[in-house]
């Protein structure tokens, strides 16, 4: 096993090393000149190339990406053109802000996913399993901003149960936990509740019930803790959507998160801010899967013994 | 013996002169008893009456979507939806912060976001489906170095990564097509490599290979045919993720730029309203929400008409 995991490892160290020359190429390929945007409009031909030498976009591409290449081991991402300071720090600030809403909103999918997925399971086409599968096609249709500034018009406009903006205490996360975690839940739910069937027909479960095992006991104790493996790969899935759900909702509630400062990034065309954010987020991605797979095969005997 | 008959008899059967429309309303009402018909016709219902709005959107409302008109800013709906006296200013879903028409700038928004998204689906369908095919079929090294460009993609946070370039690039319609093309193709290439994998071991494939056919015309020939059934399921499911890409993008005001009207545009625009004027943010949402709810609707049915092993997919 731990060959098997050493391999992988290596194979994803191997993909973040290409993510971030992907990523570098690209913002070089598509971004202008980061000088011509922070320089005045008239700003003479001198001031310019003070401003190249000050961003360091003056030397050759390849010394630039050495450059850069070679800050990463070191926790260097290189420096914000806005701020000014180096943005591995700017995006560390804000990370605990969004990690809590990532944790919360996962926590909110999880928890309405197997209520109802093991309710549908246990009886599927009854009502509570329709339900489910409405619930989860719903959730699925709706786009993640639209849904938060709904329940901002609801909950913060009409009722003013909720703040609308920023963040000042666990208030504050409510509302976008909710938008995210609406965002998240169908997969969890159609993955748990087919994983719940199918386990629901095995016969160990047959034989529990002929035991006269309690159905509450059957389900809880034997038949959710093999349907719950398929679950912990979803997550891993889920995190993208998370990703995608935390930036919309950071915006739309002005919530001080990595996601905003990537916006706030992207609109002031701050290049190494934004490349620190994609190659950042590939990573916790990339290496959060990882450790998924090397979590699944400690659980289940059966994909030790193939790999 | 010949009492038994063989199934396929039935079919040679000399038919009566009416017999047409019969066979047509055999097959209907068989098409209707299968499990998951009623749920396709209700979305594909619903999905028919929105596309068909917003393409007919110039004989539906006569109002111009990006014309101004500031002494009717901010008018509630009215829910007046009588068409046959034309009022100029009637304005059923009421306006915007501009006095521009809601109805209108909904149905010509709805209008750019399909078919930005279609096309965007294309290009997603046309990519996917040749890698996955590739792979799939040739195996080996091909499809180890194109499984690991899916790992790429799929590792990437492509939101992050969409909202850089369109930054970078400023906004165009090609840019965006190929943003939602590149966001969309991971889904069909594993799917697809997945179903051709289960089909190379089957008996017609190894029959073909012994008579000599070569691996293009297996592929193409015999293999895609079995394939189009998933890959109709993936493009209903991918279609309305990608409407959803496209207008998360434009309310993050990196989509469709003004004074082209789209539904993300014009609730980026409302969230100046919100605390006085509801309906500006909220309409665009629920047509938005019809569109992409009567796609998941198709390809529910789809999946349970074509496939019930795709389940989990």
């Amino acid at each position: 096993m731990r060959k098997v995991i050493l391999r992988r490892l290596l194979q994803n160290i191997v993909l973040v090393v290409v993510i971030v020359l992907v990523v570098f190429i690209l913002m070089r390929l598509t971004a202008g000149d980061p000088a011509r945007m922070k320089a005045p409009v008239f700003a003479s031909d001198e001031i310019l190339q003070s401003y190249r030498e000050q961003f360091g976009t003056d030397r050759p591409l390849t010394a630039q990406l050495w450059d850069f290449v070679s800050g990463i081991p070191r926790g260097d991402f290189g420096t914000s053109f806005r701020y000014q300071q180096p943005v591995f720090e700017l995006i560390w600030q804000r990370v605990p802000e969004t990690a809590l809403l990532a944790f919360t909103s996962l926590t909110l999918a999880l928890l309405v996913a197997i209520v109802l997925g093991v309710a549908g399971a246990r009886r599927p086409g009854s009502a509570i399993d329709r339900f489910g599968i409405a619930a989860s096609t719903l959730g699925q249709s709706a786009p993640t901003f639209w849904v938060a500034l709904m329940l901002v018009l609801i909950f913060s406009v009409h009722f003013r149960w909720f703040p609308a903006v920023g963040f000042t205490g666990w208030k504050s996360l409510v509302l976008p936990s909710i938008a995210v975690a609406l965002a998240v839940f169908p997969a969890d739910l159609r993955v748990l509740r087919s994983s719940m069937i199918d386990t629901f027909h095995q016969e160990h479960i047959r034989t529990a019930r002929a035991f006269g095992i309690s159905n509450r006991r059957i389900t809880w104790l034997y038949a959710f803790r093999n349907a719950a493996l398929p679950l912990i790969t979803v997550v891993g899935i889920d995190l993208g959507y998370l990703l995608g759900g935390t930036i919309v909702a950071e915006v739309v509630f002005n919530y001080p998160g990595v996601g905003q400062l990537a916006i706030d990034s992207v609109n002031a065309r701050d290049y190494p801010l934004i490349q620190a954010i994609t190659i950042l987020t590939a990573m916790v991605f990339v290496f959060v899967n990882l450790g998924i797979d090397v979590l699944y095969m400690v659980l289940d005997p059966r994909i030790r013994i193939e790999a | 013996m010949e009492l038994i008959g063989v199934p396929g008899d039935i079919d040679n059967l000399p038919l009566a002169p009416e017999s047409r429309g019969k066979r047509w309303r055999e097959k209907a009402s068989s098409f209707r008893r299968r499990e998951g018909s009623g749920t396709f016709l209700a979305g594909l219902l619903l999905f028919c009456v929105m596309a068909g709005a917003a393409l007919a959107a110039p004989l539906i409302t006569d109002h111009d979507p990006s014309r101004n008109n500031i002494t009717a800013r901010l008018v509630p709906p009215s829910w007046d939806w009588s068409l046959t006296e034309r009022d100029p200013k009637a304005f059923p879903l009421g306006t915007d912060g501009l006095g521009r028409d809601m109805l209108s700038r909904i149905l010509y928004g709805l209008r750019v976001s399909l078919l930005l998204a279609f096309a965007g689906l294309c290009l997603s369908m046309a990519l996917g489906v040749t890698i996955g095919m590739i792979s799939g079929v040739f195996g080996g090294r091909v499809d180890a170095i194109l499984m690991r460009l899916v790992d790429l993609q799929l590792a990437f946070p492509y939101i992050v990564l969409a909202m850089a370039i369109v930054a970078a690039t400023k906004t165009s319609i090609p840019i965006l097509i190929v943003l939602l093309g590149l966001a969309g193709w991971v889904y069909f290439a594993r799917v697809v490599r997945g179903v051709v994998l289960q089909e190379m071991q089957r008996d017609y494939v190894r029959s073909a290979q012994v008579l000599g056919a070569s691996r293009w015309r297996i592929g193409l020939r015999y293999v895609l045919p079995n394939v189009l059934p998933a890959i109709a399921i993936i493009a209903t499911l991918q279609f309305p993720g990608l409407i959803i890409f496209e207008a998360t993008l434009s309310f993050l005001g990196l989509g469709i730029q003004p004074p082209t009207p789209s539904l993300g545009g014009m609730m980026l625009d409302g969230t100046q309203y919100i605390a006085s004027a509801w309906w500006v943010i909220t309409l665009p949402g629920v047509a938005i929400l019809l569109v992409t709810l009567s796609l998941n609707i198709i390809s529910d049915g789809l999946r349970q008409l074509l496939d019930p092993r795709l389940q989990t997919a």
